[in-house]
């Protein structure tokens, strides 16, 4: 077997936001529309699982958007693709954070569902074990947190990781093997019920 | 034709990537569908112990973005674009015509006020220093004050 060098399925296609960045950089509001609608979620999505607060999030994602409008005039498109970039600006705004952040943690289970209504006990259940799957998460370090993130919530590719972690491969699927042994440890406690479902 | 991957390295990629074969590396998955043909028994344990990990990743929670933050960052989009057509405007050039005819401002009543004062003051100066060397009639201060010994020039006789 041929040692793996990380799939890349972008590898030879056209970054597809290149041609909005160039119409951003000439102050374009339909195309920063266009890219706020097709990375926003994913960039808030992303802050989420790195800071585990919901506010804190969007706080990031419009920093990387604030960053986009500021650099947009400066990309040069072919050496990454620029997704890539703004998942390395979030990750980076989530570090910055993370140094800042006093720690505080909390046990309170999102109140979703009044408990009367039907099928509310299956909705305390799923935001039960959401909340545990973030607790887990949000105990691993956060190179580990960012590489499962972008792995295996993202569904980036590795390379693509390994770029916007500024990694090798070969760093991003040491930090992916000891993140999943640090989630199922932390998880080993709630298996049962997490294997019930 | 792909080459025999080992148990190690299916393992390996197991414990790395997950359960889910197909969201593997691209170049390692006609290897690893190999070893999952003669292995398998193996291969169906070693994934199956990681699909505990891939079901808790599975209930991560999910954030949306709230149409009020989309409309919150094109906001800021707007007011960058604004400041930097504010700051990418050509600097105004500080001369004496356009201080008197100043551009764009729709003011130039204020410059042409302020060439007739420059203009009265100057002569208002002249007039002055004129009445100092004690010249009485309007003409020599006029003349003075315009630099001129002709009085003829201000209507005056002087062919006496």
């Amino acid at each position: 077997m041929r040692k793996h060098t990380g799939q890349d399925n972008h590898r030879g296609d056209k970054d597809p936001d290149t041609a909005l960045v160039l119409r951003i950089a000439n102050g374009e509001q339909a195309a920063a529309s266009e890219l706020v609608s097709r990375h926003l979620s994913k960039m808030v999505s992303l802050a989420r699982h790195m800071l585990g607060d919901a506010v804190e999030a969007e706080d990031v994602a419009q920093e990387v958007f604030m960053k986009v409008w500021q650099s947009a005039h400066k990309w040069q498109p072919g050496k990454a693709k620029f997704e890539t970039w703004m998942h390395r600006v979030a990750i980076n705004a989530c570090y910055d954070r993370l140094r800042r952040r006093r720690e505080v943690y909390t046990d309170q289970i999102p109140d979703r569902a009044d408990k009367d209504t039907p099928g509310a006990d299956q909705m305390i259940i799923e935001a039960e074990l959401s909340q545990q799957v973030e607790d887990a998460i949000m105990h691993l370090p956060a190179r580990q947190r960012a590489a499962l993130s972008l792995c295996h919530l993202r569904e980036m590719s590795n390379k693509e990781a390994a770029r916007a972690l500024e990694i090798s491969v070969e760093a991003l699927e040491s930090l992916l093997a000891r993140g999943r042994r640090g989630l199922r440890k932390h998880l080993a406690g709630h298996a049962a019920a997490m294997l019930e479902r | 034709m792909p080459l025999a991957m080992t148990k190690k390295q299916f393992l390996h990629l197991c414990q790395t990537y997950g359960s889910a074969v197909q969201r593997w590396p691209e170049d390692v998955q006609a290897s690893a569908h190999e070893f999952m043909q003669t292995h398998p028994d193996l291969a169906t344990r070693m994934l199956e112990a990681e699909k505990d990990v891939d079901d808790a990743l599975a209930q991560a929670p999910r954030q949306e973005a709230r149409p009020e933050l989309s409309a919150q960052i094109l906001q800021s989009f707007q007011a960058k674009t604004q400041s930097l057509t504010v700051k990418t405007a050509p600097p105004r050039r500080w001369s004496l015509v356009n201080l008197l005819w100043p551009q764009n401002h729709g003011l130039p009543a204020w410059g042409m006020a302020l060439a007739l004062m420059l203009v009265f003051g100057f002569v208002g100066g002249y007039t002055g220093y004129a009445y100092t060397l004690n010249r009485t009639s309007a003409t020599e201060v006029l003349s003075t004050a315009f630099g001129s010994d002709d009085y003829s020039l201000f209507g005056e006789d002087t062919s006496t």
